[in-house]
């Protein structure tokens, strides 16, 4: 709709007389089906690199990949304890490719991951879910929501080690939540062990349910795009007025093609020289859990996928502190401010980090404060309940996104202050977790060396 | 599209000129569209697609002729990764072996249940024979041979893998067992002292009780009730996945390895005083590999009966082996009929049936299955 109505107030550039539509060569005609996906026209400052980073396309053409490593895999995949493993160790060994296709799956997956939150990220800093893309931003958290859920489901598939421990703690963790907790872990591993059901719902989960819930709210996502006025522009543009508009093919097809061309050479290659590895078989072990258990937890620190140790981390401390209030103040940040500040208008800033001294203060209150809570918890001295790392920080970010609403009187600046200083926190405790814990989860610092756990 | 339906309607030999025609027509529209553009722009076609990249929006101009470079760079990547792909497969040393031998050879462990199979006969293929295996003792041979138990059950390694470094454990934890490693791996089915092989095993034992590990970790199920005080360290079932130098490094420091609050001491004086123990500890340690035995499992805890006479069932296990027996059960144990001292003595060669509980109930339980489908009878032994 906004393009016709740019159309028209600018002749100069309406679509019969552009001359780049000319040139589309008759193969691409044919092709025509991929052209119509995108809106004949697109806004010249949204094609600026800086404007997205070319986040959303990078994480679509992730999800292809997925799409299509983990079609090859599912050929082969036996998702029973005893058959698992082996089957994708024979996916490694026997079908040609078959390290390099598994390998592009796990490091896509882990690639999305990243790339959604930075494209979280980035329409959260520039405010991008402002008016009516609130409800395209809500759809957004849902994906991101989505991707976490066939990422984890993904990890346990492989039924090694590492896989069984994931789920386990997985399963703990949600067990942990209050009220529906239970009832959830229930619905979703079947047995309180994490066993034969929950390896066949995980794979149900994994290949079917989520990838097609996925499929809707992908489409629903793109549907909305257009809808609330395509491609998002940088702040200073989004002024009314006359809006520069150019076609889609050739300059936003050149760059998406590009784009999709450099994610996949890149996440190629990163597959080709660092394969991913397939740890020691559970079910061999697996027989008599319980022998297993004893025997299996330790020399080997069981964690949870790098993605949720943060949050084992906080479990560690305190149920509570873990799966309700870090995830509360996350609610808060990323769903209740964006609703409180609908009314508010555009920021006066046009980039993503102008703002940065304030950003900054934000992050380094999140380090500061993690790495107090986590010195007083390792010498044991807190200031009595709801004081562990987790919780102060959360304390802390609600003093900080109470005073940033105080005085700047704006709850969009409260939300990003409060989602910056959690992010780093999280990263911090995250790190603790890949490079200070060992076993019986006590701390080592990364300085001493050990032997090689 | 239409166009060509409407040829296929009226004949053949009316096609290509129609072709033609309407491709004319289509070329003709698409130059005036060109000469539409070159009206209003003043400048010629090949200008037109870089009109954007060189005229009023100099900035996005740049950035698409960037964009063009990464295309360009990217598909060239793209076509060195594809030809590296091919590369890495085609030159993987099993798939040279299997390209002179007609196709790879697995073999398929039946006893060892969830390994399934062991596939290093593909290269190895002089080993599957008895007659052709020059490396193993004659004795080893006939007594365990490589179609039923495979390799990996003694030597360790990857039985599923047929890379080079996977296969042989190259890249970690799954390191084939040195040759001294490997003697104290035969109590892994063998009780202690019940064969000569065994020595090396009872020596590390030895060491270990001696140095006191037994009184904070245990080790095997079968050895688990002598050792009543064990559980303060972890099990060390699994142990041999560690290399010898953790082992090693971790026996001697294991603040180092295990942060300071660790209850272990270090064992550094005693294993320098005594080199000998020490290597016989190592040796024995890195063979505690509980995911391998997966022999002593299928004989469930009760000892590892099925080691010796499921692979030679003319030595006291032939009744076992009728047709009517299910004894893969899984709850299938050697204890249900024989007593308890039978099975943990450790030479019961000249075993008769004296030693299973005459009680009569220890037969239905093998034979119930079919008790009342056909004959009605219990099948008698």
């Amino acid at each position: 709709m906004v393009e016709k109505k740019a159309q028209a107030a600018d002749p100069a550039v309406s679509v019969k007389q552009d001359p780049s539509l000319a040139l589309a060569p008759k193969a691409l005609g044919q092709a025509s089906f991929f052209l119509h996906l995108h809106p004949p026209k697109v806004k010249i400052s949204s094609l600026q690199i800086r404007t997205t980073w070319g986040l959303g396309m990078a994480a679509l053409t992730l999800v292809f990949l997925l799409l299509t490593t983990g079609l090859a895999l599912a050929f082969q995949y036996q998702p029973s304890p005893d058959k698992a493993y082996n089957s994708l160790h024979d996916f490694a060994a026997l079908v040609p490719f078959g390290v390099w296709i598994r390998s592009l799956h796990r490091l896509a997956s882990e690639g999305l991951l990243v790339v959604v939150l930075l494209h979280l990220g980035r329409v959260y800093l520039s405010a991008a879910f402002r008016g009516r893309r609130l409800l395209n931003w809500f759809v957004g958290l849902g994906l991101g929501l989505l991707v976490l859920a066939l990422a984890f489901s993904g990890y346990v598939l492989p039924w090694d080690r590492r896989a069984y421990w994931a789920g386990t703690i997985g399963a703990q963790m949600l067990g942990l939540i209050p009220l529906f907790g239970s009832g959830l872990r229930a619905l979703l591993f079947g047995t309180a062990e994490f066993g034969e059901t929950a390896l066949l719902r995980m794979y149900v989960f994994h290949v079917i349910l989520l990838p097609l819930l996925g499929a809707v709210l992908v489409v629903m996502h793109l549907w909305r795009l257009r809808k609330d006025g395509g491609l998002a522009v940088p702040l200073q543009t989004a002024s009314p007025g006359p809006v520069a508009m150019i076609s889609s093919w050739p300059h936003l097809v050149l760059r998406e093609s590009a784009w999709i061309a450099a994610v996949v050479a890149i996440f190629g290659w990163l597959a080709f020289l660092r394969p991913a590895a397939l740890g020691q078989s559970a079910g061999a072990v697996l027989g008599k859990s319980a022998a297993f258990a004893r025997s299996g937890a330790l020399p080997e620190l069981e964690r949870a996928p790098w993605y949720f140790s943060g949050v084992q981390e906080m479990v560690s401390y305190s149920a509570f502190s873990g799966v309700v209030l870090f995830p509360a103040a996350l609610f808060l940040a990323l769903v209740l401010l964006p609703v409180l500040a609908r009314k508010e208008g555009a920021l006066s800033s046009s980039s993503l980090f102008t703002r940065w001294p304030g950003d900054l203060a934000a992050l380094l209150t999140g380090l500061v404060v993690g790495v107090l809570g986590l010195v007083m918890w390792e010498q044991q001295r807190t200031l009595g309940g709801m004081s562990d790392p987790a919780a102060l920080v959360v304390w802390a970010g609600f003093i900080i996104a109470g005073l940033t609403g105080l005085f700047a009187h704006s709850w969009r600046l409260a939300g990003r202050r409060l989602a910056l200083h959690l992010l780093a926190a999280y990263l911090l405790l995250t790190w603790v977790v890949l490079y200070c814990r060992g076993p019986s989860w006590t701390f080592i610092a990364p300085w001493s060396t050990g032997a090689g756990l | 599209m239409r166009a060509t339906d409407k040829n296929a309607q009226s004949g053949p030999t009316q096609r290509p000129e129609r072709q033609q025609a309407a491709q004319q027509t289509l070329q003709q529209s698409s130059q005036q569209k060109h000469q539409q553009g070159q009206g209003q722009n003043e400048a010629s076609p090949g200008e037109q697609a870089d009109n954007f990249a060189q005229g009023e929006h100099a900035g996005q101009g740049r950035s698409a002729g960037v964009f063009r470079w990464v295309f360009t760079l990217s598909a060239i990547l793209l076509l060195a990764l594809a030809v590296a792909l091919g590369w890495r497969e085609y030159g993987k040393k099993w798939r040279q072996i299997t390209r002179q031998h007609p196709a790879w050879q697995q073999s398929v462990v039946e006893i060892v249940g969830q390994a399934g199979v062991d596939r290093c006969a593909t290269c190895h293929q002089d080993l599957l024979d008895a007659a052709t295996d020059k490396v193993h003792a004659q004795i080893i041979k006939s007594k365990h041979p490589t179609r039923i138990l495979g390799c990996v059950v003694c030597h360790a390694g990857d039985g599923h893998a047929l890379d080079f470094a996977k296969a042989h454990g190259r890249t970690g934890a799954q390191a084939l067992l040195l040759k001294s490693e490997l003697n104290t791996r035969c109590v892994q089915c063998h009780l202690p002292g019940s064969i000569a092989q065994t020595q090396g095993a009872l020596r590390g034992l030895q060491v270990f009780r001696s140095l006191g590990c037994a009184s904070c970790h245990r080790l095997g199920q079968a050895r688990a009730s002598a050792d009543a005080q064990a559980g303060v360290g972890p099990d060390l079932d699994n142990i041999g996945r560690w290399t010898r130098q953790d082992l090693l490094s971790a026996l001697r420091e294991p603040t180092r390895a295990f942060g300071k609050k660790t209850e272990m001491p270090s064992f550094a004086g005693d294993l320098q005083r005594d080199p000998e123990a020490a290597q016989a500890l190592l040796n024995f340690l890195r063979a505690q590999r509980s995911d391998l035995s997966t022999v002593r499992a299928r004989g469930d805890s009760e000892g590892p009966c099925i080691a010796c006479h499921a692979l030679q069932p003319a030595r006291g296990f032939a009744h076992h082996r009728c047709s009517w027996i299910k004894y893969q059960a899984k709850d299938w144990r050697c204890s249900r009929c024989h007593q308890a001292e039978f099975l943990t003595a450790p030479k019961h060669g000249q075993a008769s049936c004296a030693f299973i509980n005459a009680q009569r109930d220890t037969c239905v339980y093998c034979h119930r299955s079919r008790k009342n489908q056909r004959t009605g009878f219990v099948h008698a032994l």
